[in-house]
């Protein structure tokens, strides 16, 4: 086994409240990861740590090798669920951005992406609708050849036929020597990429294993499944 | 630390370019009110001038508005930084492969960058405009002034110096304060009491360094390049002076000076230590 993501008793509070409680998790390379729960389950406070954006009570966390930090961020690209782009730039200062900071980015990819989504190098981040924000965080994202790829709600509050571009863009970048971590709600439009799901509900895992295996055992679905859990 | 710097100059650049044009607009204005004025006085008084009067408001007004605007331009970089810590920008900021003292320096370069620019220009631009439609020749009764003094280079240097010194321990002591309200306090607006933080610090540091000054009384004399003692420093009345200011005799507390360099390293330390370890982009 060649696990690129550990976690050991990972622990995180906010104030008084308890947002994860004694979290084990390991991932491998080569793995496409669904974090399934509801709103307030834990699952962006699950990823914010491993971005190292939070950071844990007790409990550790280990991504090729180390400790979140400097070089974890170097080898992690992180979709997050909200637009981080900064209002000044165009999409060519976001390109540039992420060009200058990391060296796995291949800009011949991000042009590719850039006109499977329709998005323009001139466009300004300012002036675009939350779809195109989202596909152009998305194309940024998927244009480098990350070890990690952790993508938060990615097609959360987007239209139908933004939906299936990135869902598309999602399926025909992956690679295969690399791990990705999706966290969703939509576990109906998604559950077909994952190979392993995590469920997690008030904090913890409730239940994890191999997609097509948890199909075969419990007859059903993941989002049958999902249904079942949190219904 | 320079790539982030440059992405941080030119995201201010609007605002802070915005603001040198307002300066520059107003200076413009009160020139051509004194050149107005000086007009009206030749009339009035029968061709004496009174220059120097006219001058000193100039000064005065000019003053106001370099203030003005640096403290304007200094809100905005200060209020840059905050949003970084309680806004959506600092997930893409703090996802950089960044470390805190990389983020935290490239910050306080390009604000002294801009405090020194906008000085800068708004003084060469008024000593020029004054030259144009006054016809006082300022930049030659500087360097009259300037060639009168001793060791005119060292003054000049050590002014810049302790200025710049001087902007990096209030800066730093704002970051420090806004990162500690951050990490201490989570709601948005309850951390605003950063400014009270920041006042209560910059009181105690100012204390200590006056303190440093008066019980180890060892003083440089920029303008003769020598030590002075306590006596002199007496003498020449510059005794009670904050430790690490140069004084208008070109006079500066080795003791504050050293004070001042230990408080700027311990203030970086600590406000990089919590941007990476403490924290929580929530």
């Amino acid at each position: 086994m060649d696990n690129i993501v550990e976690i050991k008793g990972l622990n995180k509070r906010y104030d008084r409240k308890e947002a994860l409680r004694n979290i084990d998790l390991s991932i491998e390379k080569g793995k496409v990861v669904g974090i399934l729960g509801p709103n307030g389950s834990g699952k962006t406070t699950l990823i914010k740590l491993l971005m190292g954006l939070l950071h844990p009570n007790t409990g550790e966390i280990r991504i090729d090798g180390q400790s979140p930090g400097v070089h974890t961020k170097s080898v992690i690209s992180y979709l997050p669920d909200r637009n981080p782009l900064y209002s000044w730039m165009s999409v060519k200062d976001a390109i540039q951005m992420f060009q200058e900071f990391y060296q796995d980015f291949d800009e011949k990819k991000a042009e590719g992406l850039l006109q499977f989504m329709k998005l323009d190098r001139t466009m300004k981040v300012s002036n675009m609708s939350k779809g195109m924000k989202e596909k152009l965080n998305l194309a940024l994202v998927l244009s480098r050849r990350a070890k990690v790829y952790i993508l938060d709600e990615p097609i959360a509050g987007v239209d139908p036929v933004a939906r299936d571009q990135i869902l598309d863009a999602i399926i025909d970048n992956y690679k295969e020597d690399s791990a990705m971590i999706i966290t969703t709600h939509l576990v109906r439009d998604m559950e077909n990429i994952f190979d392993q799901v995590v469920f997690l509900g008030d904090g913890e895992i409730i239940l994890s294993g191999e997609a097509e295996r948890l199909r075969e055992d419990r007859n059903m679905q993941i989002d049958g499944l999902y249904k079942e859990i949190f219904g | 630390m320079f790539k982030y710097a440059k992405y941080e100059l030119r995201g201010t650049m609007k605002f802070l370019m915005g603001a040198i044009i307002l300066a520059l607009g107003a200076s413009t204005g009160i020139q051509l009110f004194i050149r107005r004025e000086a007009g009206n006085t030749l009339r009035y008084l029968g061709g004496m001038p009174r220059e120097s009067e006219l001058i000193a408001f100039l000064v005065v007004a000019l003053v106001f508005v370099l203030i003005g605007s640096i403290i304007g331009g200094m809100v905005y970089l200060i209020s840059s930084y905050r949003r970084e810590l309680y806004e959506d920008r600092g997930y893409l900021t703090f996802s950089l492969p960044l470390s805190g003292g990389q983020l935290l320096g490239s910050k306080l370069i390009v604000a002294l960058f801009w405090g020194t620019v906008m000085g800068i220009s708004i003084i060469l631009y008024n000593l020029i405009l004054a030259q144009m439609l006054i016809g006082y020749n300022l930049f030659g009764e500087l360097w009259k002034i300037a060639a009168q003094i001793d060791n005119f280079g060292f003054l000049f240097a050590g002014s810049v110096i302790t200025s710049l010194m001087e902007s990096a321990v209030t800066l730093l002591l704002v970051y420090f304060a806004i990162t500690v309200s951050r990490v201490s306090i989570k709601s948005r607006k309850i951390g605003s009491l950063w400014f009270i933080l920041f006042i209560v610090l910059t009181s105690i540091v100012t204390y200590i360094q006056e303190f440093i000054a008066k019980q180890l009384p060892m003083y440089l004399d920029l303008s003769r390049m020598e030590m002075i003692g306590q006596k002199e420093a007496y003498i020449m009345g510059i005794e009670s002076q904050f430790g690490g200011t140069l004084s208008i005799q070109g006079v500066v507390s080795i003791p504050g000076l050293l004070f001042q360099i230990v408080l700027i390293a311990g203030a970086f330390i600590a406000t990089a230590y919590m941007l990476e370890r403490k924290i929580d982009i929530v």
